[in-house]
């Protein structure tokens, strides 16, 4: 059950992700705007091809070469995948702030040594078959870009709840903003349970992340795909709300 | 260099106040925070709103008299400026383009 229970959450996660993913980047082409190339692509790096390219890659016990490429294709995804979304909280929320471009080179580079250290180091077959080894180190990475996202959007949310109060902002977007806060959020925490049972020295197994992986994959979609991709009937129900508060 | 609207409704305050400089620019960023807006990027038409709304209240704390009529006058008077337009593109300007608003 728990196992279900994982592979619904990371599967509703990785397919949410995608097809957000590629709308953003097809937005992109359209707009030539950064933020959507960043998050668009960040997306689908991360979970439409790392998170299952790991996947795929730690059932392949039988084929060690191919289980390595996988997963060292996962880890190279997943570092162009954590500075897209870093580059987009950067340039969105704090575009004219020094830190935040010296947290994003941080994450870019600190992403790409650990990579090439796994890889020139105890090899990706090593950290194939223990899921030891630094490429452990990278998922620092994605508790700081996930939890800066999802910090941004529900500060930037609490600001818009007043000036929606006043008239000053659309419903849409400010929910939006919330939204995508969570997403994050859920996102973070799934992966900070994971490292801290990892630290802990426990197994990753279906049984084990169901627990988690679940719930907060399925939260974490759905909130994604209520912000890009609502229903009509969550639009209605959300701007009745907004103008029921007025 | 055109003036930001913030800095011309507290130019504005100040002058016709008994406040000075940092009190009027303090009671004006009081309203801003309570708007959840920054006066880094406040907008001419996001102050109008504030001028009707929000100072009063926070002018006649403060002792000022008649503040209905002044932020009225205020807001006149910058509906027949240009004030320089801020500086980034808005988290909401982009989040609204991302859902396709």
């Amino acid at each position: 059950m728990r196992i279900l229970a994982a592979a619904i959450g990371g599967g509703a996660f990785v397919l949410v992700s995608t097809v957000v993913g590629v709308r953003l980047v097809a937005l992109a082409s359209r707009s030539r705007q950064l933020p959507e190339l960043a998050i668009g692509a960040g997306l689908l790096l991360m979970a439409g091809i790392g998170y299952p390219a790991l996947t795929v890659g730690l059932m392949l016990r039988e084929a060690p070469d191919l289980q390595a490429a996988l997963v060292a294709v996962s880890g190279l995804a997943g570092v162009f995948g954590q500075t897209g979304v870093a580059i987009f909280n950067w340039r969105v929320f704090r575009p004219e702030e020094r830190w935040p471009f010296l947290v994003t080179f941080a994450i870019g580079a600190g992403s790409a040594t650990i990579w090439l250290w796994q890889g020139f180091g105890p090899g990706w077959s090593s950290f194939a078959r223990t899921q030891h080894g630094p490429w452990s180190l990278q998922q620092m990475c994605g508790f700081v870009t996930m939890s800066w996202g999802s910090f941004e959007s529900i500060l930037y949310y609490t600001k818009l709840k007043k000036r929606l109060a006043l008239g000053l902002a659309d419903p849409l977007v400010t929910d939006r903003l919330r939204l995508w806060g969570i997403a994050m959020g859920c996102a973070f925490a799934s992966t900070a349970i994971a490292g801290v049972l990892r630290a802990s020295g426990v197994k990753m197994t279906g049984e084990v992340t169901g627990l988690f992986v679940g719930p907060l994959g399925i939260a974490s979609a759905a909130a994604m795909w209520l912000a890009f991709l609502p229903p009509h009937r969550y639009v209605n129900w959300v701007l009745a709300r907004a103008g029921a508060g007025a | 260099m055109a003036e930001s609207a913030f800095e011309f409704v507290c130019a504005e305050i100040e002058q016709a106040t008994s406040l000075n400089a940092l009190e009027a620019r303090g009671t004006v960023r009081l309203a801003l925070k309570s708007a959840g807006v920054d006066a880094r990027s406040v907008s001419a038409a996001q102050l109008k709103v504030i001028l009707d709304k929000l100072i009063p209240s926070e002018l006649k704390k403060r002792g000022c008299e008649d503040a209905d009529n002044l932020c009225k006058q205020i807001a006149t008077r910058m509906a027949g400026r240009s004030f320089e337009a801020a500086g980034a593109e808005s988290p909401e300007a982009v989040f609204a383009r991302l859902g396709g608003s």
